[in-house]
């Protein structure tokens, strides 16, 4: 509710977003790819990248509702990504409802996953701007390399804060940036305010994705649509844990490297190892980072117009770091 | 069957091989090693190959048509890896079987797209938009009725011969734009690819003959040349282990 509020500048345009990606599955001319859509739209999530393309496009000349089919080619390829996600992660449940993967099996999930892909890729193209398809692939593959790394690294407990950085970079703010870049371009703002977008994008999304990653520790089932300690479980080394295995005392180190020596990581020792993060400084450490990125995206709002969407972006800064789901 | 292929554009061969290399090599400061996607030389440069010698057919290859071949190669490969998945995998090796598979082959997919922006060949972007659509919308429905043998060996075939088709028309199109020949060349792409799927899974060819006869039809109409030999060896090939040869003789009826 509190995101539905912060988003209420463009709330009919987000409307708009959901009702231009029915009409696009509609003309699939498949009653049952249309069902499964449907029942995709209606599980909610915060359309955080489509609002981001619909505010980056107020700093431009052109009309919004041009930029309604980009903003939903960006939720498209974020709704690829997390079908894609939940079959490699073999989920059960997304958002408190069964996944794809869960209601039709693996390969229907990893093809129906590529047809919105390239259903996204197809809308991108249509504005005819190389710039902006470029920025998508190039983000796109940066994306992939992320989530490669990330499942290369699962289970590895010597990890740097740069190998994190580098992964919640690609996997998270990429395609926030994306979205805040290509709202501005495809509005016809001008450079500067592209790349501040960009900027403050890419600040928002880190600050996005180590929030999510603290909330994994501290969060409840039923906020968060998915079990706590998920991510953990699954071997995603994340920033709590680093801290801890970098700078806590060193009987603190050992006992949790004990905790998570087995590949996988054994689920009775996941929960031990969450409430040992929980009692050191890892989850204030991990706030206050995602707090300084918040603080260089906010440095980068002062450089834009004093416009609604300008506070509308500083709303959904203060949101993302106070969020608890 | 692609040998002469292999032998005609060997420099071009090397280009498409060496970037899909470049695009799966591991990150420079990395430690983890890629996984290794298994080698299948005559499947996987089949659509690019297709391209090449359609380009060549219409006109002459040229840099623009490597890339876009090597476009096509990337996009066998990240279909291949996804369409090889199995449904249920229950093992112990999950990163090698399913979890890198899928990756791998998402990031082929977003390395087409990314090819054609490096290249600045942004406007066949759509294009291969549809293909990625169009194939995985097909396979997506197969899926859905996994039962059905017939509905889904229908399905595969007529997705290869999608894809024959659009390799041949963005070799072709790109030397020459939109004509009769590309045209011409659309056509032969789609049937070669249905062929070369019944010939790759060893079907009875009597129930797709047609294809086979039009696949000579459309080459006749089409100018002689080095490429144009090279379609013939390839439908030759084919035909000699069919036991057909261009002319009209259903050699079956002649054995009964």
């Amino acid at each position: 509710m509190v995101i539905k509020r912060t988003f209420s500048l463009i709330e009919e345009e987000l409307t708009e977003v959901d009702n231009y990606l029915t009409k696009v599955l509609n003309e699939a001319e498949n009653e049952t790819l249309h069902k499964i859509f449907m029942d995709l739209l209606k599980a909610g999530g915060k359309r955080i990248r489509p609002a981001f393309a619909l505010l980056s496009s107020k700093y431009g000349t052109e009309d919004s509702k041009k930029i309604i089919p980009l903003a939903a080619a960006f939720e498209l390829v974020h709704m690829a990504s997390l079908i894609h996600d939940d079959v490699i992660d073999r989920s059960e449940l997304r958002r408190g409802l069964p996944t794809v993967r869960a209601r039709q099996g693996n390969n229907f999930s990893l093809h129906y996953g590529d047809y919105l892909f390239g259903i996204a890729l197809n809308i991108v193209e249509s504005y005819k701007s190389p710039r902006i398809s470029s920025l998508l692939a190039q983000a796109s593959v940066e994306m992939c390399k992320g989530e490669i790394e990330q499942l290369a690294t699962s289970y590895e407990l010597n990890q740097r804060l740069r190998d994190y950085f580098y992964r919640i970079n690609r996997k998270t703010a990429l395609l926030i940036t994306l979205s805040c870049q290509a709202g501005a371009l495809a509005s016809g703002a001008p450079t500067s305010l592209v790349e501040h977008l960009g900027r403050f994008g890419h600040c928002l999304g880190m600050a996005f994705q180590i929030t999510d990653d603290v909330l994994d520790y501290i969060a409840d089932e039923e906020t968060m649509g998915k079990p706590v300690g998920g991510d953990l479980q699954l071997g995603l080394v994340n920033l709590p844990v680093i801290y801890v295995l970098k700078y806590e005392k060193p009987e603190v180190r050992e006992e949790l490297r004990t905790l998570l020596k087995d590949k996988p990581f054994k689920k009775e020792n996941v929960f031990q190892a969450i409430e040992i993060i929980k009692t050191t400084g890892a989850i204030e450490y991990s706030l206050s980072i995602a707090n300084l990125y918040i603080e260089k995206g906010l440095v980068h709002l002062e450089r834009l117009p004093d416009i609604p969407a300008t506070q509308t972006l500083r709303q959904i800064s203060f949101f993302i770091y106070n969020r608890r789901f | 069957m692609l040998d002469l292929v292999y032998r005609e554009f060997s420099a071009e061969v090397a280009i498409i091989e060496a970037r899909t290399q470049q695009i799966l090599k591991k990150r420079d400061s990395g430690s983890f090693s890629p996984y290794k996607i298994p080698p299948k030389k005559d499947e996987r440069l089949w659509l690019p190959a297709l391209c090449l010698l359609s380009a060549g057919t219409a006109k002459d290859t040229n840099t623009k048509v490597v890339h876009l071949a090597s476009a096509m190669n990337i996009f066998s490969m990240a279909s291949s890896l996804h369409e090889s998945l199995p449904d249920d995998y229950t093992g112990d090796e999950l990163k090698e079987k399913i979890q890198f598979p899928i990756l791998y082959g998402d990031l082929l997919y977003c390395c087409v797209c990314a090819e054609l922006c490096r290249y600045d060949l942004h406007h066949y972007i759509g294009t291969m938009a549809s293909i990625i659509t169009s194939v995985n919308k097909d396979l997506a429905l197969k899926d859905l009725n996994k039962d059905d043998q017939a509905a889904a060996l229908k399905t595969d075939l007529a997705i290869r011969a999608i894809e024959g088709e659009y390799a041949c028309y963005l070799g072709s199109h790109s030397v020459i734009g939109n004509n009769y020949i590309t045209e011409v060349l659309k056509s032969l792409g789609y049937h070669l690819g249905l062929l070369k799927a019944v010939w790759d899974r060893e079907l009875d060819c009597l129930p797709y003959i047609d294809h086979w006869y039009k696949a000579w039809s459309l080459l006749d109409i089409l100018p002689r040349g080095r490429e144009h030999e090279i379609f013939r060896h390839i439908l030759l090939n084919m035909g000699g282990k069919w036991q057909l040869t261009q002319k009209p003789v259903i050699l079956r009826e002649l054995n009964a």
